[in-house]
């Protein structure tokens, strides 16, 4: 302790290197690894059952049925076992919203078309989460019905007699290649954006037309972009349970973790939560060590520092406009349309056939009208007012060691302030669960005790990173001389930061708190796991969040008196999306710096 | 390839960043543009290139009206400010793209690489990336980048401005050369006038996106023809005068108590703008020269030179001058100094 402190310039310099390193050593590192203890006399071969790994795979990918004129397209998916389908579902849900993600940064950054503004809508609808909801209005839209979807629908008054319904896991797969392709699609963005237009411009100054000059040139550079949004969308593939749950497809590896926390008792028990917990961390770390670079802040750091000059964009040819309309349009459209679903679906009376039936308000009503339902608003804004000034003083102190101070914990607080981004939130939610109550069993911080305090704890971990990227970059618009210039007129390191420096930095900070806490609010993973031990949705003081009650109210059967469900959730959601959609407005409008990219990882 | 730039004007919003910009460049030329910064350099060199369009006035390449081509399909090689080296190719990569894209055939495209390595020096560094290069290497990489696709003509905007002064120096003189035994066409953006004036065969000078004058560097330096142009090129000072004898070129002008003898252009006012150029002024009387007295206000020793300012007798404007073999005045002291007729350049107020 004596020799770190001797490497950092005071006691202000250390104590900020010290809070978010100490939080996070104990309440990230600790849980991830004490997954670990789970695995106390776990048999290994029993995830060598064809019940983990099958071989043989079970079921037809396709089936096409003709009864009469009506032909059945019903995609499934095949069953090869709970953790192989959850590698390739995820690997394929990564590798489709990569194509989609990238294409459409590509299209509508790099050219100038007819509609352009309509391709960015669209493609960024899908950034407001509806937890739940979303997979749930995929499944009305897509998914194999008896009642109907309303693809078909749609079909069918083209003249087309089909059905076309997707169900099991290829129902899982679309609803989250839907749901993640965005995240590409910004990431991408944001380092296209960062490319100076002399590199582009000199491509074509030497001859390089449209095409050309996107291979060789702009894709390339903006592969750190695509890779960390790739990897971002593999591990929340992997983690998601929203798809499975809606999809009720239990054969995943998300789903098996998430089903331990209902019983306690999933198949195999605390040993094979864990090892499937395990098997996640390293399935997800395996990508993340080939693009660890890109996701540090220093790294970032590099994207984002100086304004690159913009350049012109291309005018997109007749292959690009056909591609363009033909190809990404109704892909856009299809992503898109789940989200305006939900809306719909908040004011519809029912639906769950092909069309929504009835216009009421009675949805929201029920919100506030249901105890239980309501308690999870309350909840959820209990938990992000007390996490977002913890997220305030460690992300501040995080970001501010990350881009102040160069001894080398510096670095490795710069790794920890990224890695709850990318370790999967069942991971972590598991893992808080042995930790705490082997640790602490019986207090306060046992999860079974007081599920709240846990959550709190977790939400701050998890949801710092967006907050120290938004302070890292408005420290780095801000020159270190700003400080030292305080300094040397006599100022002590504490006056500097709250006369120089917080000043400067507040709107970063205020745009990063603003991320955290609807990343918060929609949080699910530890919210769903956690959130449930203290008690379900009809008891009135339990202690689930919002997406908690979302979650139930999607699973739920009926109410009495003729509500769906269903759609009370989505009027949960709806009012979750706008919240979320405000604050990513006034954040990245309002408070962002130009050329700052908040909302990419 | 002979470039020609007809009544060019280009507007941003509001702002007139070119105004009826026209001139001629020579096949084989080396011309500089030249100009303080934001006065349209980067604009005329962008909308030689098919960046931006004029919006009025017409391009030629030779005979061939390329207005409105865009930059693929001009045959014309730039080389920008910053290099624009692209960070994930080598160098060998970075010089070949050109050639790659002209899709010829492996063998012409390594053979032509190898060419231009060597000819800049690059050899030994083909698989190395940008950001293991000097900027000196970088800089010719860009060269060679731009040279290896023989283009109709060579745009270069402010090439050597990111390196240091030694340096700028030296690729000064080894862009010339390659100029010189290629015979290509060469454009050059500068704000540096001794640069100019050193590598151009001509150049024209550009301020507030207007064209002020074409000529030979010599022209240029000796007989500026505007005043801009005088007060632009070399060590300048100026001071308002009255004309008090005028014919052939040259007129006597009074600048306070003090008659000079002036070159005279266009001088068909009472009053003149007097320029001089504060070097081509001596401590000692000399045949032919006007001396000019005054009282010195700052005196500065500057090494091989003296930095002398003056007031004239019976004037109120300060003067710089720059003496050489000369201790500094004392401020105060009564000081005269010689000017030739080359330096002091006469135009109607
Ligand atoms: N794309 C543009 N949009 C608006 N103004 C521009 C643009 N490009 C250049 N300008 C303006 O035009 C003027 C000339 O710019 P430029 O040609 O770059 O000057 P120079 O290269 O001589 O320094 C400057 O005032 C600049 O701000
Ligand atoms: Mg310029």
């Amino acid at each position: 302790m004596v020799e770190l402190g001797r490497r950092f310039r005071d006691r202000v310099a250390l104590a900020l290197f010290l809070l978010p390193t100490v939080y996070l050593v104990t309440f990230f590192v600790f849980p991830v690894a004490s997954v670990l203890l789970g695995l106390k006399d776990f048999d290994w071969g029993l995830l060598f059952s064809p019940f983990y790994f099958n071989l043989e795979p079970v079921g037809k990918m396709i089936e096409i049925r003709s009864f009469g004129p009506r032909t059945f397209v019903i995609v499934k998916g095949v069953d090869v076992g709970v953790v192989l389908n959850s590698l390739i579902n995820s690997a394929l849900v990564t590798l489709f919203a990569t194509l989609i993600g990238a294409s459409v940064a590509v299209l509508t950054a790099l050219f100038d078309f007819p509609g352009r503004r309509v391709f960015i809508f669209l493609a960024s609808l899908p950034l407001l989460v509806a937890p739940f909801v979303n997979a749930y209005v995929v499944k009305l839209l897509y998914g194999f019905n008896l009642q109907g979807n309303t693809i078909s629908f749609l079909l069918k008054s083209l003249g087309f007699d089909v059905v076309v319904g997707f169900t099991k896991l290829a129902g899982v797969t679309l609803a989250q290649t839907l749901a993640f392709f965005p995240i590409v699609y910004i990431n991408t963005l944001a380092a296209i954006m960062a490319i100076d237009a002399s590199l582009i411009e000199q491509a074509r100054n030497l001859g390089a037309r449209g095409f050309t000059v996107v291979r060789k040139v702009v894709l390339p550079l903006a592969m750190p972009g695509i890779l960390a949004g790739a990897t971002l969308v593999y591990i929340l593939s992997l983690e998601d349970v929203g798809a499975p749950i809606v999809f009720n497809f239990k054969n995943l590896v998300s789903y098996q973790v998430y089903e331990f926390f209902q019983e306690f008792t999933s198949i195999g028990g605390v040993g094979a939560a864990a090892a499937l917990c395990v098997i996640m961390l390293v399935a997800s770390l395996v990508p993340l060590a080939v693009v660890k670079k890109y996701l540090s802040l220093r790294y970032y750091a590099k994207l984002s520092r100086g304004a690159p000059r913009p350049f012109e964009r291309m005018r997109l040819g007749r292959v690009g406009m056909a591609a363009a309309y033909l190809l990404v349009l109704p892909v856009l459209v299809a992503a898109a349309a789940p989200q305006l679903g939900v809306f719909v679906l908040a004011f519809s009376e029912r639906w769950v056939g092909a069309l929504p039936q009835g216009f009421t308000l009675g949805n929201f009503e029920i919100i506030f009208s249901k105890p239980g339902v309501f308690r999870g608003i309350v909840n959820s804004l209990t938990y992000a007012a007390m996490a977002v000034p913890l997220i305030a003083v460690l992300g501040f102190s995080a970001a501010y060691t990350v881009a102040r101070e160069t001894v080398r914990g510096a670095g490795a607080l710069d790794l920890l302030s990224t890695a709850p981004l990318a370790v999967p939130g069942l991971v972590v939610a598991f893992g808080y669960f042995i930790f705490l109550h082997s640790v602490a069993p019986g207090s306060p911080l046992d999860p079974l005790t007081l599920p709240a305090a846990v959550l709190v704890i977790a939400y701050v971990a998890r949801k710092m990173p967006f907050t120290v990227r938004a302070v890292f970059t408005g420290l780095l618009q801000t020159p270190k001389e700003m400080e030292e210039v305080a300094e040397s007129l006599g100022a002590t390191r504490g006056t500097v930061l709250r006369k120089v420096v917080l000043p400067l930095t507040k709107r970063s900070l205020l745009a990063g708190l603003l991320l955290s806490s609807i990343y918060v609010l929609s949080e699910v993973s530890v919210s769903v796991t956690i959130g449930a031990l203290g008690g379900d949705v009809v008891d009135p003081n339990h202690a689930g969040p919002i997406t908690f009650v979302i979650m139930r109210l999607i699973q739920a059967p009926a109410f009495g008196g003729g509500a769906q469900p269903q759609a009370v959730a989505a009027a949960m959601a709806s009012i979750l999306m706008l919240i979320e959609a405000l604050v990513l407005f006034v954040a990245t409008n309002r408070l962002a710096r130009r050329g700052q990219s908040l909302i990419s990882v | 390839m002979r470039i020609r730039v007809e009544g060019v004007s280009k507007r941003f919003g509001k702002f007139h960043a070119l105004k009826n910009v026209s001139l001629e460049v020579r096949d084989g030329e080396f011309f500089a543009i030249l100009g303080p910064s934001g006065s349209g350099k980067t604009t005329l060199l962008r909308i030689l290139a098919g960046f931006e369009f004029p919006d009025e006035g017409r391009i030629y390449f030779g005979d061939e009206d390329v207005t409105f081509k865009g930059p693929e399909e001009r045959g014309a090689a730039m080389v920008f400010q910053n290099w624009a080296l692209w960070p994930h190719m080598t160098v060998y990569e970075n010089i070949a793209f050109g050639l790659k894209v002209r899709k010829l055939p492996k063998e012409v495209v390594d053979q032509k690489v190898r060419w231009a390595l060597k000819l800049l020096g690059l050899e030994g560094l083909e698989n190395r990336y940008p950001h293991q290069l000097s900027g000196g290497q970088q800089q010719r990489v860009a060269l060679a980048r731009a040279l290896v696709v023989e283009p109709k003509v060579l745009l270069l905007d402010e090439p050597l401005s990111n390196l240091d002064a030694r340096l700028r120096l030296k690729l000064r003189g080894e862009l010339k050369k390659i100029q010189r035994e290629l015979g290509i066409t060469a454009i050059y953006v500068t704000h540096d006038q001794e640069e100019a004036l050193a590598m151009a065969d001509r150049l024209a000078l550009i301020n507030k996106g207007e064209l002020v004058e074409v000529g030979t560097p010599e022209q240029i330096y000796r007989d500026p023809q505007h005043p801009f142009t005088a007060i632009f090129i070399g060590k300048t000072s100026t001071a308002k005068g009255r004309v008090v004898e005028r014919g052939d070129g040259l007129a006597r002008i009074a600048v306070g108590e003090n008659i000079i003898t002036a070159k005279a252009h266009g001088l068909n006012t009472e009053r003149a703008l007097v320029v001089f150029k504060s070097d081509l002024a001596k401590a000692r009387p000399r045949e032919g020269y006007s001396p000019l007295t005054g009282r010195v206000t700052v005196s500065m020793y500057m090494g091989s030179q003296v930095e002398v300012r003056m007031v004239p007798k019976g004037s109120e404007e300060e003067l710089v001058f720059y003496l050489a073999e000369q201790e500094p005045p004392p401020p105060g002291s009564e000081v005269t100094v010689y000017l030739p007729v080359e330096g002091v350049h006469a135009y109607p107020l």
